[in-house]
């Protein structure tokens, strides 16, 4: 009775753009606020009292980290190339160890991740923020978002809760469009691209090593096993850090979660390569 | 310029009393706290500690649990201490000022009983204590009950860590006084046996070893009469004892511990003792 | 001043040192003893600690949740010898905290809302990990007015396995092979990390296999350890056990009382 016309066919583009409007829109402000304290209380100085440095020992928030992450190009046609992220697995509680075996490298997309030191809680929550917009991103507009934007989009989450006493120092790294990028974001909402980077309480060990040995052309097993180095290094100055060293490979076709290494066995093969005694004698 | 500054304040404060303890630290420390130090944790002796006087004689008890912080420190402690064959002190409070401060008032009252010839009284134990403890103004944190037989018949006295002092027929001192005392209260009569004062005390700390965290493991009793004083301890009441035993057996057998490098030493021997007794 | 704590060079040395000076002269203006201690105590707290521990073992097939009964005021005071401290939410999530009891009250009354409203929307239980994810999240909304909870989640996951997942106060998570929280945590954990993670000894030595049997064993050596030496830990072992296929088991044990 009807014949289709042109006009049929037009509605049914506007009602895609209805559906898209309502279910695939841009992701609108939560309504969700959080609850806050009461009325002339300071959020920072109240955790401080409660959770700080004083807290009980289960009640301080967990924190502490070396992460690194560091781009490089392939020495040989064999080799890949790309981002290599590498991070220790520590996370303590003031002077207690309270998790010795925690991934800190959390994935926001099939070829990109985020690191995470600081506030653990911070950083694993906001990640997830960041990873579902994403996912809606790329549903959206049918191709991948940059690690500019996710990370810019990052930083302008934490930027809304400056001062507020979050606590992250993430290094955002993958491959897009652009080629391997990894841009450090912080709490303050600082944000900036950078090639070699680490943050963390051990960051200052493993830059050491990582300026000495960093070359812009490397071997993947070079690579990896710089990233290696540079956490067992840090992890072995600095009390913050330890545990097993989680690394991820992010070349340009995948994305490479090798399985954790020991620092402490790490620590016994570096002591062996240079045919150092690991036997303290006070008399030598 | 400024370390002057500073030392004139504290010069200002008085601290220094002189030949006993030296305050200089305390200045520093606060400072250093102040920058986020923390400063180290003392043992204290979360205590339940009980007298009761009777017709003729005087029962103390203690019991033995010394805790720094929440963990315990010391599962067999001494918290009834002789002063005088017939004077003692049961103490709650920092466990290192209660051996000083007992330890000083033993000598002390020693001392007295050899110039004098006779035996020292309790009021001269009270008062020594709470002039020492007065000087320090709190400071030294020991809270003690006093107790004992004398010429003038059985007394008991607690003595607090600022100088106060109290008598009493009977009293609890320590976290685990609360409960302690609800026995007391009860069950106090004038002129009790020895048999039921000593019962009593035994009770009045098991309810405080029970219903107080930092009190428990065992407890000490000293009878006091003017002929002889009894020790009788440690009494483990069937609460603090361990309901059931191990599941497993936890033993590492040779080879639990890796090995990195072997290195051995060789030492001419010269001289050789026994050590075997 | 070895025996301080928690010094850690941050400044620069000079920077420090004007700090640590300027902070000589304040004290030595108003020490300790001349300022009231009430100033201190005047601060709005909301929260309290109520003691005891919780610990949680999770198994191929099983896992197991413990904790001790005792609640305790102010570290010393025993308010109660029966305090329940392990939530079974469900057939296969245990939730077991520590900390601040009005908040576990709180906690598990925001959880069992949410899973009451999923069951009546999607006609099934929820699993164990979207529970954790679950409770992860609600921990951080009140990231800035936080619970005062050291909370476990333990239970059966999807696959049937065993899962012990462990929080930080603000939600952060972590799936462990076990893990303990509150006042004995530190005694707890270094026991389990010897017996169930094997991490002191050498490689070669023998490992026995962690069954349900030794697991509910270990668990139980694990708490009388504790009562040994931990004051705000006694009275009574909660023993929860959920084994894949079967109902949760709950038993109580004796523990020292003193």
């Amino acid at each position: 009775m009807w014949g289709e016309t042109f006009d049929d066919f037009e509605s049914e583009e506007r009602e895609l753009a209805v559906a898209k409007q309502n279910f695939m829109h841009e992701p609108a402000n939560m309504n969700f606020t959080f609850p806050s304290l009461p009325l002339g209380i300071q959020p920072v100085e109240f955790m401080n009292s409660h959770f700080g440095a004083t807290a009980a020992k289960n009640m301080k928030f967990r924190k502490g980290t070396t992460t690194l992450a560091f781009v490089y190009e392939p020495a040989t046609p064999a080799d890949k190339g790309g981002i290599i992220v590498a991070v220790d697995s520590r996370a303590s509680s003031g002077e207690y160890i309270s998790s010795k075996s925690v991934m800190k490298i959390l994935d926001i997309g099939d070829r990109m991740v985020a690191t995470m030191a600081g506030g653990a809680a911070d950083c694993q929550y906001w990640t997830r923020i960041v990873a579902k917009y994403c996912t809606l991103y790329e549903l959206r507009e049918k191709t991948p978002i940059t690690v500019s934007a996710a990370s810019k989009y990052f930083a302008n989450a934490l930027f809304g809760y400056r001062g507020k006493g979050l606590s992250v120092g993430s290094m955002v790294a993958g491959y897009d469009k652009k080629g391997p990028q990894i841009f450090k974001v912080d709490s303050d909402g600082d944000r900036c691209s950078l090639k070699v980077c680490s943050v963390g309480s051990g960051s200052l060990n493993a830059y050491g090593i990582l300026d000495n040995h960093y070359k812009p052309k490397m071997t993947d097993e070079e690579a990896r096993k710089l990233g290696l180095r540079a956490i067992m290094h840090a992890t072995f100055r600095d009390s913050g850090s330890g545990g097993v060293c989680n690394l991820c490979h992010i070349t340009p076709t995948e994305k490479i979660r090798l399985p954790p290494m020991d620092v402490s066995k790490l620590w016994y093969e570096f002591a062996d390569e240079l045919g150092r005694d690991i036997v303290y004698d006070p008399r030598e | 310029m400024v370390s002057t500054e500073v030392k004139n304040v504290a010069a200002h404060m008085d601290m220094d009393r002189g030949g006993a303890f030296d305050f200089s630290n305390c200045i520093r420390n606060q400072a250093m706290c102040k920058m986020g130090a923390k400063a180290p944790k003392l043992t204290s002796t979360g205590t339940t500690i009980v007298a009761v006087s009777y017709k003729g004689g005087l029962v103390m008890g203690a019991d033995s649990r010394a805790t720094a912080g929440n963990i315990i420190a010391d599962k067999h402690c001494e918290k009834v201490h002789k002063l005088t064959e017939s004077i003692y002190a049961c103490g709650a409070g920092t466990a290192a000022d209660l051996d000083q401060v007992t330890k000083m008032l033993s000598g002390n009252l020693r001392l007295l009983e050899l110039n004098t010839g006779r035996k020292a009284r309790v009021i001269t134990a009270l008062r020594q204590a709470k002039q020492h403890l007065f000087n320090y103004q709190g400071y030294i944190g020991a809270y003690l009950l006093i107790g004992g037989v004398d010429p003038t018949g059985p007394h008991l006295y607690m003595c607090s860590a600022n100088g106060t002092t109290m008598a009493f027929p009977f009293t609890a001192q320590g976290s685990g006084s609360y409960a302690a005392i609800t026995i007391l209260e009860r069950d106090f009569k004038v002129d009790m046996t020895k048999e039921e004062a000593e019962k009593l005390v035994q009770r009045a700390l098991e309810a405080g070893m029970h219903g107080d965290n930092a009190s428990g493991n065992s407890l000490n009793l000293v009878i006091i009469e003017p002929k002889e004083t009894v020790f009788k301890g440690p009494i483990v009441p069937e609460f603090c004892k361990r309901p059931e035993p191990n599941d497993l057996v936890y033993k590492f057998k040779t080879g639990a511990t890796k090995v990195l490098k072997n290195k051995t030493f060789k030492y001419d021997i010269i001289e050789s003792m026994d050590i075997s007794h | 001043m070895s025996n301080f704590t928690g010094i850690t060079a941050t400044m620069n040395p000079l920077a420090e040192m004007a700090q640590f000076k300027q902070n000589m002269r304040e004290v030595a203006a108003s020490p300790e003893w001349r300022t009231s201690k009430l100033i201190e105590r005047q601060r709005w707290n909301p929260y309290s600690m109520e003691g005891g521990s919780t610990a949680a073992i999770s198994g191929d097939n099983f896992a197991i949740v413990a904790s001790d009964t005792r609640m305790t005021q102010n570290d010393i005071n025993i308010l109660t010898r029966d305090a329940e401290k392990i939530h079974v939410l469900n057939d296969s999530i245990i939730l077991s905290t520590s900390g601040f009891y009005g908040d576990v009250i709180q906690l598990r009354k925001v959880l069992q809302s949410r899973l009451h409203k999923y069951r009546f929307d999607y006609r099934a239980d929820m699993s164990a990990d979207l529970c954790a994810e679950l409770l992860s999240r609600n921990l951080y909304y009140r990231r800035f007015f936080p619970y005062y909870t050291g909370a476990m989640l333990a239970g059966i996951d999807e696959n049937g396995k065993g899962a012990v997942f462990s929080y930080d106060p603000i939600g952060c998570i972590e799936r462990l092979g076990y893990s303990a929280s509150g006042a004995a945590e530190p005694m707890i954990i270094p026991f389990l990390d010897c017996q169930i993670g094997h991490v002191t000894v050498a490689e070669d030595y023998e490992k026995p296999p962690l069954t349900i049997e030794r697991a509910i064993s270990l668990m139980k050596d694990a708490f009388r350890g504790a009562a040994e030496r931990e004051i705000s830990t006694g009275d009574k072992i909660h023993l929860v056990i959920a084994e894949a296929g079967k109902p949760i088991v709950q038993k109580f044990l004796p523990l020292r009382e003193d």
